[in-house]
């Protein structure tokens, strides 16, 4: 039997072993209420364990990496083409903005462009990881087998899976058109994608209830709004800071941990209808 | 199989919304019979494992279900009292992404979807987005994706909301038939969704099951306490007022026929009635008439 399945009916059984009476040498004196009592105790076991092993054997299920492609027509594919016309329309505008002058628009723009994209790619994600509080599809899917942390895994998979295309073809087009290094190009995109993302899911996480999933989106979109601005604003203001590596580094250091908690803590939390949205229905 | 229901509470901050309940499911229709707001919702979000209680537990076959947990939810099926869609989904992809929640196989998934729209006769508009469909239609898809899995054990949190009655009697042969060796609870405030079906019901009040037992058996609560008398029209009021009316017709001669709860006959040539479900609910819950008995 596997050792996770020892596990399980571990806690399943919880049945609480009698201490045997001993003899003055330390055997236990086998009497017939000790016997009765090892008898009862091994038939439980014996009738969890069938239990338990049927219900795992019932049908065949897929697994969660099955799940992750079955779901990409269900999401995935709207969602690409969404973002993926959002960094295209980003790039045409500025490219039609500044003369059709592909050099320069590179060599001027590229830091806050990517800071911008980033931005974006997590506003245009934001209604999509709400969707099922939003729609109110929160309890049917909390109630399957994959359940709403796995499903908002999954979403997250799919939204990774674009965030790093569209990472993979700025890296390619700024290193080929302006010189740019690999470092700074991961820095400019993944710290305020990182930044924007903890941000959102701290918002989702303590903004209570599926009742203000609308909300929820429209405070997201706020900060994320607000945070361009200010990226717009450094760009403008201190220019410097831009070509400062080692602040880049520092912060997406330093975010990284909180966006990993804040994820682990959000994927959690999902996993139950919480007290307040239960009381206020 | 059984599904035990093990001295659950749940407490909410300044409300007790489930209080230490105990009950033990079998196979066959059970009826979760109470006023809004009599704690069903949060029992049943409990039974389906999304809702932690602050005491007790759940058991299935004697396995607590927060540890068979994805084993438990592969024999659950759960159609909640809100029940949500993607409004750019149509029933077949609607269905399809539930079933893939739920974690079966492609084939799986499309021979049961073909079953059950047959059986629900949803077949024609399986390619229909779910947001253009009528409310019963709507609760229909609802019923089909928490039978996808062919559960053992079936919640179904007022699932006759917005069916017409039609659509109640098909919905409730329906459950009758499913709940052959299986175990079906419904959550509801409309007695007749279960009078005829149920194999037993649990009464709930203020969070507390203050009663179970079949329905013939139930009924004898109020025994000799249902009453029925023609009265004159006018005077319906101030009877209204002594005994909660559960029923009134009028009659070819001018008169009402009242069909009214009281320990003793209020009105002058009462006859004692047959009691009926619905009978022993406003017995129990006389303020959902208005009245206190």
């Amino acid at each position: 039997m596997k050792g996770k399945m020892c596990e399980e009916l571990k806690a399943a059984l919880k049945i609480e072993v009698v201490p045997c009476e001993k003899n003055v040498d330390g055997f236990c004196r086998h009497n017939e209420e000790g016997e009765r009592h090892r008898t009862e105790r091994k038939e439980q076991l014996l009738s969890l364990v069938r239990n338990m092993q049927s219900m795992k054997r019932q049908k065949k299920r897929i697994g969660f990496s099955e799940f992750v492609l079955r779901h990409i027509p269900f999401m995935g594919k709207d969602l690409w083409l969404t973002q993926g016309v959002i960094a295209f329309s980003m790039f045409g505008i500025l490219y039609l903005t500044i003369n059709r002058d592909l050099q320069a628009l590179c060599i001027r723009h590229i830091p806050i462009l990517l800071g911008l994209l980033a931005i974006m790619l997590v506003m245009a994600s934001i209604p999509l990881m709400l969707s099922s509080y939003h729609y109110k599809m929160y309890e049917i899917e909390l109630a399957t087998r994959i359940s709403l942390p796995r499903l908002l895994a999954a979403k997250m998979i799919l939204l990774a899976l674009e965030y790093m295309a569209v990472f993979a073809v700025s890296v390619g087009l700024s290193m080929s058109m302006a010189d740019v290094s690999a470092v700074s190009v991961t820095l400019y995109f993944v710290s305020p994608l990182l930044v924007a993302c903890t941000g959102c899911v701290q918002i989702i996480r303590h903004m209570d209830g599926w009742e203000e999933a609308a909300q929820k989106v429209g405070v997201c979109e706020g900060y994320c709004v607000c945070l361009a601005a200010l990226l717009i604003l450094l760009y403008r203001m201190k220019p410097v800071l831009y070509g400062n590596d080692m602040l880049g580094t520092g912060i997406t250091i330093g975010i990284l941990p909180m966006f990993l908690q804040s994820v682990r803590m959000w994927l959690k939390e999902s996993g139950e209808v919480s007290d307040k949205a239960s009381a206020e229905i | 199989m059984e599904l035990e229901i093990c001295g659950i509470t749940k407490q909410y901050k300044d409300k007790r919304a489930v209080d230490d309940i105990t009950l033990t499911l079998t196979p066959g229709v059970w009826g979760l019979l109470g006023a809004n707001g009599a704690g069903k919702t949060t029992l049943m979000r409990i039974i389906a494992g999304i809702q932690r209680p602050t005491a007790g537990c759940i058991r299935y076959d004697g396995i607590e279900i927060d540890t068979l947990k994805e084993a438990y939810r592969d024999i659950f099926g759960y159609l909640p009292q809100e029940f949500g869609f993607y409004p750019g989904f149509s029933v077949q992809d609607y269905l399809e992404y539930i079933a893939a929640l739920k974690g079966l196989t492609k084939a799986e998934a499309k021979e049961r979807i073909g079953i059950l729209l047959e059986r629900v006769s949803l077949s024609k508009v399986r390619n229909k987005k779910i947001s253009k469909l009528s409310g019963g239609m709507k609760r229909r898809v609802g019923i089909v994706q928490a039978l996808l899995n062919e559960p053992e054990v079936l919640v179904l949190d007022e699932p006759t909301s917005g069916l017409d009655p039609g659509e109640r009697v098909k919905f409730r042969n329906l459950l009758s038939e499913f709940a052959h060796d299986r175990i079906v609870l419904i959550s509801t405030h409309i007695v007749s969704d279960i009078e005829y079906i149920a194999t037993c019901n649990a009464i709930m009040k203020e969070g507390k099951i203050i009663a179970t037992g079949k329905t013939e058996e139930l009924v004898q609560i109020v025994a000799g306490k249902v009453w029925s008398a023609s009265i004159d029209g006018r005077d319906l009021g101030v009877y209204e007022n002594q005994a909660p009316v559960v029923n009134v017709y009028n009659e070819e001669n001018g008169n009402v026929r009242v069909r009214y709860l009281a320990d003793r006959a209020v009105v002058p040539g009462s006859v004692s009635q047959e009691p009926r479900m619905e009978d022993l609910y406003l017995w129990l819950f006389p303020e959902s008439t208005g009245k206190e008995a």
